[in-house]
Formats: C-alpha cells, structure tokens, sequence
C-alpha cells in the first residue's frame, strides 16, 4: 500500500499487525523531499493520538537510488499503544505532521517475525534496544502477545560467540565480562581503524524463564580507541545479588551494516572485572582512558553506596545478646599447619563456638572439618553461601566470628582465645557484607569473610585488602585499587557498628 | 594451655607417687636404629627399670602386617608409623592414631615420658592428654624440630651457616617452598604442643636456651644429660694419661655433611704435615663411605698417608675400650650438636676431647679442663689445636681434669625432679 501525503510525502506500508495490550505494529517507508524536515509519523484511534513505544528508521538497500533525485527515502518501523488508562475506538490513521492517511481495516503483510527476519539486523536491534527500554514492547517477545514472539526469534538466530575469542567475523579480539552485581564489560578490538561512525551497542538478554528478555545497560558511553572500543554497562539498580546470569546482544554498526552477535560474560569477581576494564588498549589517548575509567569508578561508586545503605538499613542494629550462638567462621586455612593448629585448639573452640563453618579452598577445609567431624561435639559445615545465608537468613540470629590461622596461632600464644572469640560480627549483618563483597571482592563466602576478618582487625585500606594477583598496574591500575579499598575503608565504620568485641 | 598453670602440682601426693609407673614413648627403639635420642631413651627405661619403677617402652618402628602395635620385649611395644602424614609430624590415619592413643591411655602410667615428637606426633599428645587428664606428661627434646624445619639443626639449607634464630622470613628463606606465614603456623603449633607439657627435659644448657628464646617457657625445664647405661658406666676409667697416646686422634660417627669430618680430614693433613708424628683413627665409616660423600677428599687423604686409618662400623658395646685407644676424641661438627653422646662417652673413657666451638660441644667440653675448642669449620685452626694437643703435657693435665659422664644415680635424681616426683626442698 503506498499513498501519497500531503503535497510531498510518499508513505508505503509492508506490514501492519495489531499485537497484544491494543498496540500495533507498523513496518514500510517514508519519502520526503531532500532538504526538509524528516516527517515525524503517528497513529491514532478515532480522536486518540496513540503512544509510539518504537519508532525506528533506518535505510534500506531496495530503497537506495530506486526514488526520484532529490528525495530522501528510509524505512521505519513503529510501534505504537494507547496511553495508559484509555482505550481503543475508531479507525486508526496514519500521522505524517499535521496530514492524515487512513490505515487499513485488515491485517497487510507478512506475520512479524517473518518480516523482521528480512529487515536489516541495524534495525531489529534498534527495536530491541527500545523493547529493553520499555517494558511494553515486550509483547513482541512472546508469543501471546501477538508478535508471535518475533524478536525472541531473532534474537535467538544472531550467532553465539564464546568470548573471549579471536579473529572472528572480522573482528580481531572480543571479550566480555562481567560481575555478580550485573556489570559487565565488552570490548572489541578490530584489525582496522575504527571508523567515525562506528558504533558499539550492547543490550543485556535476562533470563525469564524460557525465554530472553531484552535489559537496558546504564553506563557512560563507550571508550573508543584507534582500533577498538570498550564499553561497560550495569543492569538497572535493584537487580538481585547475585544477578541472574545473563547474554549480551552485542552490535558493532556503522552505516554500511555492521557485526552482531550474541555472547554470555565470563562472571568473575569485581576485582577481576576492574581489571579488565582498565586494560589499556594501548592505542588511544591515555588521557581519554584515565577519565572514562574514573567516570566509571564514580557510578560503580555511587551505585555501591545506595545499594549498600539500603542493606544496611535493612538490617538495623541489634543487640546481640550473649547467648546469641556463636557461629566460629575459620577461613584462609590453607597451610598444612593450619589445619594442625586447629586440632590442637579444638577443644577451646567447642567450648565457646555452637558450631563450626570452614572456607576457603576446598582441600583444606575438608582437612580441617574433619578435625571437628572426628571428634564429633559440634556441628561442622564446609563452605559458606554468602548470598543464599542472606536470602535464607541461616546466620541471621547468631554471632559469626572469623577466625583465620596466624590470629588462631597468636590468640594460643598469648593466651587470648577470649579476645579472639570476642571479635564478632551480628550474622544479620551479612546482608551489607554481601553488598561489599560484590563490589569489591568476590561472593566467594571464604573471600568475604576473610577480609571481613581483616576489616574488623583495622587492616583496611592496608595490604590485607589488597587483591594480589591482579595486573592493576600504573595509574589506572592504581585508581582501580584505590577505589577497591575505598569501598572496604568507607565501609569498615558501618560494618564495625555491627561488630561485637564482647557479647553483649 | 599451660596445663602445670591449672590443677598439676609438680610435687608428689604421696611418698609411694615416687615409685609411679611410667610409659616412655620414643620415636625410634635402639634395636632397629642407633640415633642418639632412642638410645638415651632406652638407656632411661633400663635404667627406671632397674630403680624398680614400673616402666614401659612404646616405640615408633615401621614394619608391615595388619597389627598397628607390637609387642616387642617384656614391657616394649612397637607401633608403626605407616599411617602417619609424609612429614610424621601429625597422623594421616586417624584410626591409627585412635588405637595408639587407646592403647597408651590403657598404660597403667602415671607419667609419660616422651622422646622426641616427630614420628610420635603432636596429635597423639594432645588426644593422649584428653584421655588421660590424670597423668602427667613430661618431654625430652634432644633436637631443635620444633624450631627449625632443617632437621632441627638450626643450619641454613644452602651452605654451611649456622642460624642462630629462627624467624617466619628467615625460614622461609631456607624453605623458598614456603611462605613465612607457614612458619608462624608451624611454631605455634609445636609451641601449643609443648607447653601442656608440664616439665621439658633437655640434654644441654644450649638447646633449652635456643627453646626458651625461640619462646618455650614450661613450668619447668631441666637440662638432664643423658644417661650411658649400666653396661658402659660399668667399664673401668683410664685413671692416668697415656703420653704415647697425646698425638693419636679418633674420631667416632657417621660421615654425614653435618658431622664435619671432612673438616678433620683438611686439618690433620695440615696438621700431620708439620708434624709428621700425628695419628688419626675414623671409626664408624670406611674410606670409601668418606669419597664417597666428599669426593674431594681425596687429596687430603692422600696427603695424610698412613697415618690415617680407618676402622669402619664398630660394636657401641665397645666404644669405651676403643676410646681408651686413643689420646683425643675429636667432635668436629659444623652444626651445633645438642648433647652428642660421643662427648659423654670419651668422658667415661677418661679421654679428653677436641670439639668445635659451637653449641652443645662447647658447654659440654670446658676448655683446658675437657678437652680443648677449634674455630668451627676451619681446618686451618684445627691443625693448629691438633698440634697443640700432642703435647704430652697438656694431654696429661686435661686428662686429669676431665668430667666423668652422668652416673646413674644422679640421672635418676634428675629424672625424677623433671617428672615432679622429688620435693621443692630436695631440688
């Protein structure tokens, strides 16, 4: 169906679908004269102006040089529902500026996921990238929404790269990664000069069941480079800890076309991942890396205090009182004395502990577990589930004392196994430890709690909070680790609130 | 926990308390390996024994077969270390290590009295402590494990230099396989250990000073030297010097790089190359055994001549009479040597001694009144000592001052001061 509109536009549709919740679903072209204003398409029912969720336009290789000199020709695809709280009466029409074209009473065209396997992939991302922005154009995710789930199939036929990966589909190098949290990172590195108008987009695809659902990245623009790009993007706030696992839909376009495929981030800790992000191409302004990399820190920072102030607050102090069971949390028991240590204090720590929590590597805990099973007096578990001990509340009642081999040795010597077991910490107050330990550590409970430990003793901002190991290295590596230590420092004065040095 | 703070009282009950039975658990019996502190050990049950005391000797062997433990003699048990851990620190097999601990528990000891804790284990302590809190538990260190990851013997891994601290880096620098932090673990635990023993026994001045600085301080800690035995303080004592005898020089063990042998084989060819009169005896090795170990000996040896003899293995049963052979008994050692019962054994001899300037050897052996010291290690000033020494004279004169060896009598008194069983008053 092509009509004209107005004096000068030329409208054609391909395809008009009503979805489900009243919207419809509009694909075709647009010509106008080359030199005036792109016209700005609407629908509406009856006297209703309808909401458009989706209006995307992009070019179109059977349009190109088909249209008469002097015009400009594109394709577009709209999306458009009634506003909330109205409903649907009338004939629809088409909007161009203030001129109207009445649509079709009937379907035309091609089912939409048929038509959108034809469209060119720049614009079915377009589409999902608003669909991730607006929650209402997930009705064409699934099939009873009337889209016969078009872009969850399209979607699933964009090819899976297994990341990192090398010299694929034109591409030179292409990594991703990401954090517990829902950060994640993805950069690109190309065999050629990246163009000026090139551009990486990256969407996040949850898991919802069986199906993807498309999720808007926050995060500053990209850090371009000579020849790459690299951009870091965090699922909106409120998300679970730890996220869901979750796809990226990575585009790479430029006017020509583009690459664009699927890939799942390697999950690793947030030290890791910083460590990642601040890898210098080695090709770009270093100036330019320095700020994008501090701009980042500075949402990763912002971010981390509301969601850490928010899981403190749901867990406001409590006095623990002394017959609140002490839960004895023995961690770093890596040396081979370690667990020899521990046999010889096992009868002091049965006297002041109800049980036993050992983490860390698995062989050795397993050794220093068996201390406990042997002699049978208390219970012993291996491993601590940081989040789900959150989410189930297991130590919500119970005073959790970290206990770490040379603190274990020191406290024999001395005498002080008293002090030590009066270095605990509220167990509700996992909840903010938890938050911490996304954001700079690793949800691994032995890690947690081991610079848990080192924070209480006053270590933080030292060298025990250090992640050795890393490549942070020169300035950037030194912002990274700053803005590590930063977050444990800052956090010790809240967390030392919840922090007994005596059982109260 | 020092357990001598809480309820222990060192001092008996009762008169009949000093006639307790006591278990002496040792990490090696005498009849399958000759070391030092087995034999001492051994030489105490016989000698506990004999002073009517009822006594029992278990003992760490290894054999194989389905039996964990053995009797071996009237009132000795062996026990296999087989599942122990790599290091026989600490037992790998907990079932072992229950049933040994059973098997003590059901001694009948009110004191025991342990020799060493590798191939015994600090597990087996402190689980035999939990089953017998009514017992009283005394230990003889006649090495440095506890402090020192090298055998004990407080010389660094690369080279020949003596440590005089441990420290965590220091060892690690010794053991670059481990990191500091595993010393600190490693000390406190032998440290835990240690100190639930209500008395430390120790066979020099010099290994208890090296534990109370590496930080050992028991309710109390008494230096013992060990005991020969009946049958060796039995043997008649050179009563007079021998001037024939003043440039013959013997020495008695095993080559082992420790046991600087070497250095006396440099220094008496030095040495019997100014003076062509000098002798040297090697018991306990033959000429090969030495190439063998230090291959580049062989110049020395050469240059020695015939006045060098060696006399290879030798019956312990004889080592008095071997000794009375010969004018001096040279302990070269280049490691510290907490208490070497070849010292002991030369005093009972009556014959004097030449020793390196180190650790036990010096204390044992005063000079000019024992015997007479050397510069550690230095062959160049043994030669000089070795030269010194052939002077009848000054042969004649240390031999008649020299120290006898701990009698019986006085080690039982010692004894029993360590195990509590002798009054404040008495001590």
């Amino acid at each position: 169906m092509k009509v004209r509109i107005g004096q000068d536009d030329v409208l054609a549709l391909d395809c008009v679908q009503p979805l489900g919740g009243g919207h419809v679903f509009v694909q075709g072209w647009l010509s106008w004269p080359r030199g005036t204003a792109t016209p700005v398409l609407g629908l509406r029912a009856g006297d209703l102006p309808l909401e458009s969720l989706a209006h995307v336009l992009y070019d179109r290789s059977d349009l190109t040089g088909a249209m008469d000199d002097g015009r400009n020709s594109r394709g577009f695809i709209l999306v458009a529902g009634p506003p909330a709280g109205t409903r649907l009466a009338g004939e629809f029409h088409f909007t161009v500026g203030t001129d109207e074209v009445a649509m079709p009473a009937t379907r035309l065209g091609a089912p939409v996921a048929e038509l959108l396997a034809r469209q060119p992939w720049g614009a079915v991302f377009d589409l999902i990238a608003a669909a991730a922005a607006d929650s209402r154009l997930r009705t064409l995710l699934v099939p009873e929404g009337g889209g016969a789930g078009a872009l969850d199939r399209w979607i699933a036929s964009v090819p899976r790269l297994a990341t990192p990966v090398e010299n694929q589909g034109g591409l030179a190098h292409v990594e991703a990664a990401a954090t517990a949290l829902g950060e994640c990172v993805v950069a690109v590195t190309l065999p050629r000069p990246l163009g000026p108008q090139e551009e990486l987009r990256v969407v996040a695809l949850a898991e919802d069941r069986d199906r993807r659902l498309p999720v808007r990245l926050e995060g500053p623009p990209p850090l371009r480079a000579e020849h790459g790009v690299r951009l870091y993007g965090r699922l909106p706030a409120g998300s679970g800890l730890p996220v869901a696992s979750f796809d990226l839909l990575v585009g790479l376009q430029h006017p020509g076309g583009g690459a664009w495929f699927r890939t799942a981030p390697r999950l690793i800790p947030a030290p890791a991942f910083l460590a990642a992000l601040q890898h210098p191409h080695g090709d770009g302004n270093a100036a330019d890396g320095f700020a994008w990399l501090h701009g980042v820190l500075e949402m990763r920072r912002a971010a981390f205090d509301v969601a850490f102030h928010a899981a403190l607050a749901s867990c406001a102090p409590r006095g623990m009182p002394g017959e609140a069971p002490v839960v004895a949390v023995l961690h770093d028991m890596d040396d081979r004395f370690a667990a020899r240590l521990v046999f010889l204090a096992a009868a002091e720590i049965e006297r002041r502990a109800a049980e036993v929590v050992v983490v860390g590597a698995p062989g050795p805990a397993a050794e220093v577990a068996d201390v406990f099973l042997q002699r049978g007096r208390i219970p012993v578990r291996v491993g601590l589930d940081l989040p789900g001990a959150v989410r189930r509340g297991t130590y919500a009642r119970a005073r959790l004392v970290p206990i770490e081999p040379a603190a274990l040795a020191e406290a024999l010597e001395t005498g002080g196994l008293d002090a030590l077991f009066a270095r605990g910490i509220d167990g509700a107050a996992l909840a903010p430890v938890l938050r911490l330990a996304g954001a700079a550590g690793s949800l691994d409970g032995g890690d947690a709690i081991a610079r848990l430990a080192r924070l209480l003793a006053g270590l933080e901002g030292g060298s025990g909070l250090r992640h050795r190991g890393m490549p942070l290295v020169g300035a950037a590596g030194h912002l990274v680790t700053e803005h590590l230590a930063a977050l444990w420092r800052d956090a010790a004065p809240a967390l030392r609130a919840r922090a007994s040095h005596e059982p109260r | 926990m020092n357990r001598a703070e809480s309820s222990w009282s060192l001092l008996p009950a009762s008169p009949e308390e000093s006639r307790a039975p006591v278990c002496i658990v040792v990490h090696a019996h005498p009849d399958l390996s000759k070391g030092g502190g087995e034999t001492a050990a051994y030489r105490e049950f016989l000698a506990l024994r004999a002073a009517g005391h009822e006594v029992s000797l278990v003992a760490a062997a290894e054999f194989g077969g389905p039996d964990h433990i053995l009797p071996h003699a009237p009132g000795e048990f062996l026990f296999s270390t087989a599942g122990m851990a790599e290091d026989r620190l600490f037992w790998a097999d907990i079932a072992d290590r229950r049933e040994l601990v059973r098997f003590l528990a059901r001694q009948r000891a009110r004191i025991f009295h342990f020799h060493h804790l590798w191939r015994i284990g600090l597990d087996l302590v402190a689980e035999l402590m939990e089953a017998r809190p009514d017992a009283r538990f005394v230990i003889t260190l006649h090495e440095m494990l506890a402090i020192c990851a090298h055998h004990g013997q407080m010389i660094r891994t690369r080279g020949r230099e003596l440590c005089r601290a441990a420290a965590p880096t220091r060892c690690s620098a010794c053991f670059p396989e481990w990191q500091p932090r595993h010393f600190v673990l490693r000390r406190a635990a032998f440290l835990e250990t240690l100190r639930r023993f209500e008395a430390v026994v120790y066979p020099s001045d010099f290994i208890r000073q090296r534990y109370r600085d590496w930080g050992l301080a028991p309710a109390r800690d008494v230096v013992l030297e060990n005991y020969l035995g009946d049958a060796l303080a039995d043997v008649p004592r050179r009563q007079a010097a021998d001037p024939a005898l003043a440039g013959h020089f013997a020495f008695f063990g095993q080559p082992t790089p420790f046991k600087g042998l070497d250095v006396l084989l440099r220094g008496f060819a030095l040495a019997v190359a100014a003076a062509p009169g000098l002798t040297l005896s090697v018991f306990g090795c033959e000429r090969e055994e030495v190439l063998g170990m230090f291959p580049t000996l062989a110049p020395a040896l050469d240059q020695a001549g015939p006045a060098l003899s060696f006399f290879g293995r030798y019956d312990q049963a004889d080592v008095i009479h071997l000794m009375q052979g010969a004018g001096w008994v040279v302990v070269p050692s280049i490691w510290w040597e907490n208490s070497p019962v070849v010292i002991q054994e030369a005093m009972r001899a009556g014959t004097p001694l030449i020793v390196s300037d180190i650790g036990g050897m010096a204390e044992k052996v005063r000079p000019g009144l024992d015997g007479l010291h050397f510069r550690r290690g230095s062959p160049p000033n043994l030669a000089s000592v070795l030269r010194q020494a052939a002077d009848p004279v000054r042969h004649a004169t240390i031999s008649a001052s020299l120290n006898d060896s701990i009698a019986r009598a006085e080690f039982l008194v010692g004894l029993e001061r360590a195990f509590g069983l002798m009054p404040a008053e008495a001590e």
